[in-house]
């Protein structure tokens, strides 16, 4: 009984400490009321809410008026569900949130479907991650999904993405390289080290892997 | 304390459950099922002897205790028959071996990764990390001053992926990791430093 007791216990600290973590306080009380309805409103469609808190938080740490934290608010809000619809069946709080973010960077929701397919069992968060860093970085973001997609059907790891979305990013940032070429040059290198690309891949994408100059060779 | 008797006879809801559970996979040699489950109530109803706290459980306890044990041998059970009934024949063309996605599991890509911030400060009071991981709280990671006095340092798990963070210098400035990428937050228009964090 006792120990039924302790359990409870723990599980409402539990919860009031996720309800503490999604709290948010704004500049002034109508913001704090409208963010708050936002973030109620995600939590309840079951979306993970502290994305938009964090955002949310951001806008108050840089000083943005009320009405901009609002619509930075809602903007999350709106692309995380379309995150989750377009990453289906994945539903991975990590794996929505980046999805939310590739989707900030304008990454159109096709790419992202099709990176879902992809990788059906395995957590997507750092292919997500390595395309944004990729569009960020100024590759075109068809090359950029293009490059992730291959990446994926051909057996690499995250380890891998992740080291060509570093390695882009450096030559970019470092070496004063264009980002295209920086990419297709990473990507043109790996080719030895992955598996060659499964005809069903090269034909269920319509992104024109086979037809790139630097994709990946047909098995 | 149930007899392993119970178990078998599936008078337990949760045990009928993880009955009904095989019954839907291939059938499989019926022996090889209960030798599976009565070995694993008795493991549960014969706790090791420097486990003293489990002998005090509470009679509900100890049936809770044992119907996990149970369900999970079953759960085991039912998958590696149902791995060994529907993996293909053993024809799988090598690729690449060491560089397939089976090389790394699904469930350790999902899991937090301990990540180092370092900054160099030399003349601050106080550095906080800030970032989406921590909904840019500045209370929430402050960073420690090394004994050489210019570095602070602060380690962390952090979830695979993208995050975006700064260091609050003395509550009050925000500075990007001069060693780290940056990018533009599109809905504010504001910079921070970035690091995908990823699995090695």
């Amino acid at each position: 009984m006792r120990r039924a007791g302790l359990v409870a216990c723990c599980f409402a600290l539990h919860a009031a400490a996720a309800q503490d973590s999604l709290r948010f306080s704004g500049p002034d009380a109508e913001t704090s009321r409208q963010v708050s309805q936002i973030i109620e409103s995600a939590v309840a469609a079951g979306l993970p809410a502290s994305q938009i808190v964090a955002k949310a938080n951001l806008a108050v740490l840089v000083r943005a008026p009320g009405p901009r934290i609002v619509e930075t608010a809602r903007a999350v809000a709106g692309r995380l569900e379309v995150a989750r619809r377009s990453i289906m069946p994945h539903e991975l709080p990590n794996d929505i949130v980046n999805a939310e973010e590739a989707l900030s960077y304008n990454v159109p929701t096709d790419i992202l479907r099709q990176i879902s397919k992809a990788s059906p069992k395995a957590p997507i968060a750092v292919p997500l991650s390595v395309l944004t860093q990729l569009v960020v970085t100024r590759v075109p973001v068809d090359r950029a999904g293009q490059i992730v997609l291959a990446m994926l059907h051909r057996g690499a790891t995250p380890a891998q993405l992740q080291a060509l979305g570093n390695g882009v990013d450096a030559d970019v940032r470092l070496l004063g390289a264009a980002a295209l070429d920086a990419a297709n040059l990473r990507y043109k290198n790996l080719n030895p080290f992955l598996a060659p690309m499964p005809a069903s891949a090269a034909n269920a994408d319509n992104l024109g892997l086979s037809s790139s100059p630097t994709g990946p060779k047909k098995p | 304390m149930r007899d392993s008797r119970d178990f078998r006879d599936g008078a337990d809801p949760v045990v009928r459950r993880a009955i009904d559970e095989l019954r839907r996979l291939p059938s499989v040699p019926a022996d090889a099922v209960a030798r599976i489950t009565t070995a694993a109530a008795a493991a549960r109803m014969l706790p090791p002897a420097d486990e003293p706290v489990f002998l005090e459980r509470g009679r509900s306890w100890g049936r809770i205790s044992a119907a996990a044990g149970l369900v999970a041998a079953a759960a085991i059970a039912g998958f590696v028959v149902r791995g060994a009934m529907t993996s293909p024949p053993s024809t799988r063309v090598a690729t690449t071996t060491s560089l397939t996605p089976a090389a790394f599991s699904a469930d350790r890509a999902s899991e937090p990764i301990v990540e180092q911030f370092i900054f160099k400060a030399a003349n601050a009071r106080r550095v906080a990390l800030i970032g989406d991981f921590n909904r840019w709280d500045p209370s929430a990671k402050p960073m420690e001053r090394s004994a050489g006095g210019e570095l602070w340092s602060v380690s962390l798990p952090m979830m695979p992926g993208r995050h975006v963070y700064a260091f609050m210098v003395d509550d009050s400035l925000m500075v990007l990791d001069p060693s780290a990428p940056k990018a533009r937050d599109p809905d504010l228009g504001v910079e921070g430093s970035i690091r995908n964090v990823g699995r090695p």
